[in-house]
């Protein structure tokens, strides 16, 4: 019997066989809006602070603000202007997109092969191969810093943009492997097996299977990684260096607040300033979680 | 017979994958030595506009001024090609060729061409590392063999440094997983599942710095008589009392450091949970509530021994980063109050003590800590390959 | 949908915002003089091109620039200052604490120099990751030039790792060591140099409302009796006399409390204790350390002496102390004395912190500084601390910005600020004449018999930047109850002899 060439494809979206029982309980529902104002509530500390006249930020509670909200001159915006105008910011923050993206989207596809691999094809020394990555997890970063900078001297890479990436990475590679496979791992495993059955090889199930239907699991990891390379202050100044065209936002704002500690009113400002680019790409990534989940699990 | 989509001939048009990912590794290289140039941006942007006549930018370029932002641009733009493009090419390239292989070479080989790029940066980057801290524990400042260095454990402050990373380990591991499953679990149930899932997330967004920023602003303290500027204790003098300096006091001062972990992390446990949650299968879901499940027991009984995988990964990793928890001690109490961790001492000791073999020996500790989670994570690997 | 809209929005403002990012960032093309700084040629302070510091003759509003004349008695110097500046165009980077106020005031006291020789100095500001970073670069092979040290100890440390290079062999040693006679010794090892002295601290004073004293008709006191019996009138009269700081918060909580016991053993024991007590001939369970202690809890722990009691000590960060005293614009201080060195005012002054503004406090008029008052009349010694500049990298141009800040001329403009003293002893006294801060501490410098060097910089690591504070810290949140076992904790630390 010879069924014409059949490629194969991914799985097609499914509604969701389940609803979800709406919360009708009141208390039920009390809990969640309590949760969620109890979490906010620091960030909005943070937030009315960073509005606020620098003169009031040491002498009352950021809350006695919002019971006489209407009183205008306590309100300002200057700090904001002030962080924003100052030198050098939006260099940093061209300097902040040029090293995050390409250590967000290295990682990731090299995590991606390597997770499907612990996952799904079997070979020796697998199990403790993994174990291993898992364990590097423990490796704390400031035991790395000299060795690798020893490593980046003799190579010419210091400095430069391309050492940045590959130490970022280096460092980002086993949590995004560990989660990685965690999601892959539990795919159905008969929609491997009749992907084998159709002859397909492992790259071709990678691409084709596995990829798509971990776009969740790649959203959650790009975030994470790139939360952590957008707020990173020490990696940066070891590796790129101190100079001033290379500097990142977190070290530029770290400069403006002032070497004996606490503008808090500028530190509120720049906190929140450095919040937005990470934010957007977490809304942006939210709509492929929504999507990526309503695939579900997937009939073969 | 189903097969993969082939063309009728096989032969010539099996290589050309082979070939275009070789050709695409040619321009890789290319590009990589563009990037190994500290100055490739600039180089290569001037290049071009000398291409294009325009000599007075090419010139400015070097000099180190002109349009270094399009310069800089360029070169991410390059890094990326190279390594999103680059390493996809080399993966397809090599697979392809693998593929071509007897079975049996084939099926050698390959997991190693899918995971050895990993394995290659991981080893640069972090075994070495690794192992030269682990030989460093056992040296003296000479190079000489010594346990010397193992010393610092049987300092007195040590058990205390020691209690607290448990602290740590227990109850901020403890809570995150709960409240995260919790999270996850409601929200799932709810409209606005996004607006909540956002607001739980938020703090990760914020820096370790801003969030220092904040919590100083819950507990802070104020003499009495003063207006609190912490919210926690503006609270507590509301109610009548006295104001407490939260940070100073052992050792309620773990907990409330805790607690700033705590808020950070369940958002991404949270973020875990929720997207294995939402993979769990319809039908198992259905037939438990044909059995007659309430709400609550489906959730306990049902989805969580299936997200068991889930758990344990956020479990883990939650675990490790409260044994290596360093900024916020730091941060906040610099250790100073009886809430001393390993990782703040070990920093102590390489920077300010300039005492690199008893800062090894720590980091040596911490990865034998490390162990058992490890053990725990071999046994869920294994189990899950078997079962499937 | 809603969520569109408000993902629009959001990008928006996000676009907005990189708008005038940009916009700003255009307007200024090189860095500016604030925070890290590349200094080229132009720079606020260093209009005046010099090639020896010759008075400009244009009228009296531009300065002198401050670079020294040639001949210098310094090699490398003497040829960067020559009409044919050979470095012309090389760069030397020099990493540094100091950024904010700080920052701009390095940056301008090297301007003029690199005006004069065309040498572009790359500051490198890090702030308080300054340690690690510095640290990180030198072992990991990757140093800057130089590096600015506010603590004798590391140096020493990388000199015994061979990492630092000998300045007795880059300068002048006869020179280096004649013009720096306090603070040299601290970096000498034998023959060896490892470090050029750049800036002094005087620690022994107090902070103090001047104005508000006067009102009240309290007097300065002279002497530590005068002191105590000012604190009880000062209670009887219904507030706190003193705003004390640990120094916090975070890993710097315990400095504050140090130098209240390296104060009081100064002022006790004399100096040849005091450095046996650095070396640990005396120990810290010694009866006179002891009873340092106990007069440094008089201050801090008698009932109503200290604005907050012993808990503000503790939780107060070291910016804030001094806030209650600018109650009703120092009109009713809530608390009178702060002991903390020369630096601290205006720019920590509650108003200048919070609008970046210059204070509109004067100091010498409305707040002021007292020497701490002598305890023993025979041990009248002050206590100091300095910046010390490490050179990691020998090039004949680093040569010259190393010997050049080891002239007068090398803290001029800083001193211009009215907020630094040169450690060098031919540094002209008329430069800190009409600034109120230098002139107290030069008074106190002068009058003291002898100076003692911050003791907790000088001792080694795991005491004087570990234990030694946090021990006091824990000492102080006990109310001062638990002497005895802070004492031999402290010595129990101590290292064994190398």
């Amino acid at each position: 019997m010879t069924a014409p060439a059949r490629p194969i494809e991914a799985p097609q979206a499914r509604v969701a066989p389940w609803r979800p029982a709406f919360l009708r309980s009141v208390p039920l529902r009390l809990s969640v809006l309590f949760i969620c104002f109890l979490w906010t509530l620091p960030t909005l500390g943070l937030l009315v602070t960073s509005v606020r006249d620098p003169k009031n930020i040491t002498t009352s509670g950021w809350w006695t603000a919002l019971l006489h909200p209407f009183e205008a001159n306590q309100w300002t915006l200057s700090n904001y202007q002030t962080v924003i105008s100052s030198d050098g910011m939006g260099d940093a923050f061209i300097n902040s997109l040029i090293v995050t993206i390409p250590s967000v989207a290295i990682p990731i596809t090299i995590a991606a092969f390597a997770a499907y691999a612990f996952a799904w094809i079997p070979f020796r020394g697998r199990g403790i191969l993994f174990t291993i990555v898992v364990a590097l997890l423990v490796v704390p970063i400031q035991m790395s810093l000299i060795p690798i900078l020893q490593i980046y001297a003799a190579g010419n890479l210091y400095g430069s943009f391309l050492g940045i990436w590959l130490a970022h990475t280096g460092f980002g590679l086993p949590l995004a492997i560990f989660l990685l496979y965690n999601f892959i791992s539990q795919l159905p495993r008969d929609l491997f097996e009749s992907a084998a059955i159709d002859g397909a090889t492992h790259l071709q199930t990678f691409i084709r299977l596995v990829l798509p239907l971990s776009i969740p699991a790649l959203g959650a990891i790009a975030i994470f990684q790139f939360l952590w390379v957008w707020n990173d202050l020490l990696v940066a100044l070891v590796f790129l260096g101190p100079g001033a065209e290379v500097r990142v936002l977190p070290t530029a704002l770290y400069n403006l607040i002032g070497s004996r500690g606490g503008s808090w009113h500028l530190l509120t400002a720049g906190a929140f300033i450095t919040m937005v680019v990470p934010l957007l790409v977490f809304l942006l990534l939210q709509r492929a979680f929504v999507r990526g989940i309503l695939a579900g699990s997937v009939k073969s | 017979m189903a097969v993969v989509a082939r063309t009728e001939s096989p032969g010539l048009s099996r290589f050309v994958l082979p070939i275009a990912g070789l050709i695409g590794l040619g321009l890789c290289v290319g590009g990589l030595l563009v990037l190994l140039d500290p100055q490739g941006g600039a180089n290569l942007l001037a290049s071009i506009y000398d291409a294009l006549g325009n000599t007075a930018g090419a010139t400015d370029l070097r000099n180190g001024s002109g349009d270094q932002v399009i310069a800089k641009l360029l070169l991410a733009v390059i890094a990326l090609a190279v390594g999103v493009g680059g390493i996809w090419l080399l993966f397809i390239g090599v697979g392809s060729l693998v593929s071509l292989l007897q079975a049996k070479w084939r099926d050698r080989i390959l997991p190693w061409v899918f995971a050895g790029p990993a394995l290659a940066l991981l080893a640069v980057f972090l075994v070495y590392p690794a192992a030269g801290t682990v030989l460093r524990s056992f040296q003296n400042d000479l190079g000489q063999f010594t346990l010397a260095n193992f010393a610092v454990m049987i300092e007195p402050e040590f058990t205390q440094i020691l209690r607290n990373n448990v602290i740590w380990l227990i109850v901020g591991t403890g809570a995150s997983v709960v409240l995260g499953l919790i999270f996850a679990g409601l929200f799932d149930r709810i409209r606005r599942e996004s607006l909540a899932k956002t607001i739980v997330f938020l703090p990760l967004a914020i820096s370790l710095v801003g969030a220092s920023v904040i919590w100083g602003f819950v507990y802070a303290w104020q003499p009495a008589g003063q207006p609190q500027i912490g919210l926690l204790n503006a609270i507590v003098v509301a109610f009548g009392g006295e104001p407490i300096p939260w940070l100073q006091t052992s050792p309620i001062n773990i907990i409330c450091e805790i607690v700033i972990l705590v808020w950070l992390q369940t958002g991404f446990a949270m973020v875990v949970f929720s997207a294995s949650i939402k993979g769990v299968s319809g039908e198992v879901i259905e037939a438990a509530r044909l059995d007659g499940a309430s709400e609550r027991q489906l959730f306990v009984r049902v989805i969580v021994p299936m997200i068991r995988g889930s758990i344990v990964t956020v479990a883990t990793t939650i675990a490790i980063i409260t044994l290596k928890i360093f900024d916020i001690v730091y941060v906040t109490t610099g250790g100073r109050f009886n809430d001393d961790v390993v990782a703040n001492r070990m920093f102590q000791e390489i920077f300010q003590f300039f005492e690199e073999g008893r800062a090894s020996a720590l980091a040596t500790l911490l990865f034998v800590a490390v162990l058992p989670v490890m053990y725990i994570n071999l046994r869920n690997f294994r189990r899950q390959q078997a079962q499937g | 949908m809603a969520k569109r809209l408000w993902t629009t929005s959001v990008l928006a403002v996000v676009v907005m915002m990189l708008v005038v990012a940009c916009g700003a960032s255009s307007t200024s093309p090189s860095p500016a003089a604030s925070a890290a700084a590349s200094v080229p040629a132009a720079s606020a302070a260093a209009s005046v091109p010099a090639a020896s510091a010759a008075a400009s003759a244009a009228a009296s509003a531009k300065p002198a620039a401050a670079v020294p004349k040639v001949p210098t008695g310094y090699v490398e110097l003497d040829k960067a200052l020559g009409a044919d500046k050979p470095f012309n165009g090389k760069t030397v980077s020099i990493q540094t604490q100091w950024i904010g106020g700080e920052g701009t005031n390095f940056a301008a006291s090297v301007a003029d120099f690199a005006t004069a020789t065309g040498i572009k100095i790359q500051i490198d500001s890090i702030g308080s990751s300054h340690e690690v970073v510095l640290k990180t670069r030198i072992d990991g092979g990757k140093p800057p030039d130089l590096a600015m040290l506010a603590q004798p100890t590391p140096i020493l440390a990388y000199a015994a790792a061979g990492k630092v290079q000998d300045v007795a062999k880059l300068m002048d040693p006869k020179k280096l060591s004649d013009e720096h006679p306090a603070t040299i010794g601290l970096v000498t090892q034998g023959a060896q140099i490892w470090g050029v002295p750049y800036k002094a601290d005087v620690k022994s004073t107090i902070w103090y409302p001047i104005k508000a004293f006067e009102a009240k008709g309290y007097k300065v006191p002279a002497t530590w009796d005068e002191l105590i019996a000012l604190s009880d009138k000062i209670v009887a009269d219904g507030t706190n006399p003193w705003c004390v700081s640990a120094g916090g918060p975070g890993a710097a909580t315990g400095w504050q409390l140090t130098d209240w016991v390296e104060e009081v053993v100064l002022k006790t024991k004399g100096l040849a204790y005091y450095n046996d007590w650095i070396s640990h001939k005396v120990t810290f369970q010694d009866p006179g350390i002891k009873d340092a202690f106990a007069k440094v809890g008089k201050i801090l722990f008698t009932d109503k002496y200290v604005f907050g009691g012993n808990t503000a000590i503790v939780a107060t960060d070291q910016k804030t102390p001094m806030d209650p005293m600018f109650t009703d614009d120092l009109a009713n201080p809530k608390c009178w004395m702060q002991k903390i060195p020369t630096w601290y005012g205006p720019d920590f002054f509650p108003d200048q912190r919070a609008s970046g503004q210059p204070s509109k406090y004067i100091i010498g008029t409305d707040v002021g500084m007292f020497p701490f008052p002598t305890i023993d009349p025979a041990q009248n010694n002050a206590e100091g601390s300095a910046d010390t500049l490490m050179v990691l990298v020998d090039r004949p141009e680093v040569r010259a910005v190393a010997q050049f800040l080891a002239t007068p001329e090398g803290v001029q403009n800083w001193i211009r600020a009215g907020s630094a003293i040169s450690t060098n002893s031919t540094t002209p006294a008329d430069w800190y004449a009409g600034a109120y801060k230098l002139k107290v501490a030069a008074e106190i410098a002068n009058k003291a018999a002898g100076i003692g060097f911050d003791a907790s910089d000088l001792m080694p690591g795991k005491v004087g930047a570990g234990t030694f504070w946090t021990q006091t810290v824990q000492w102080v949140n006990s109310g001062g109850t638990n002497t005895d076992a802070v004492l031999k904790a402290i010595d129990d630390s101590w290292p064994p002899t190398q």
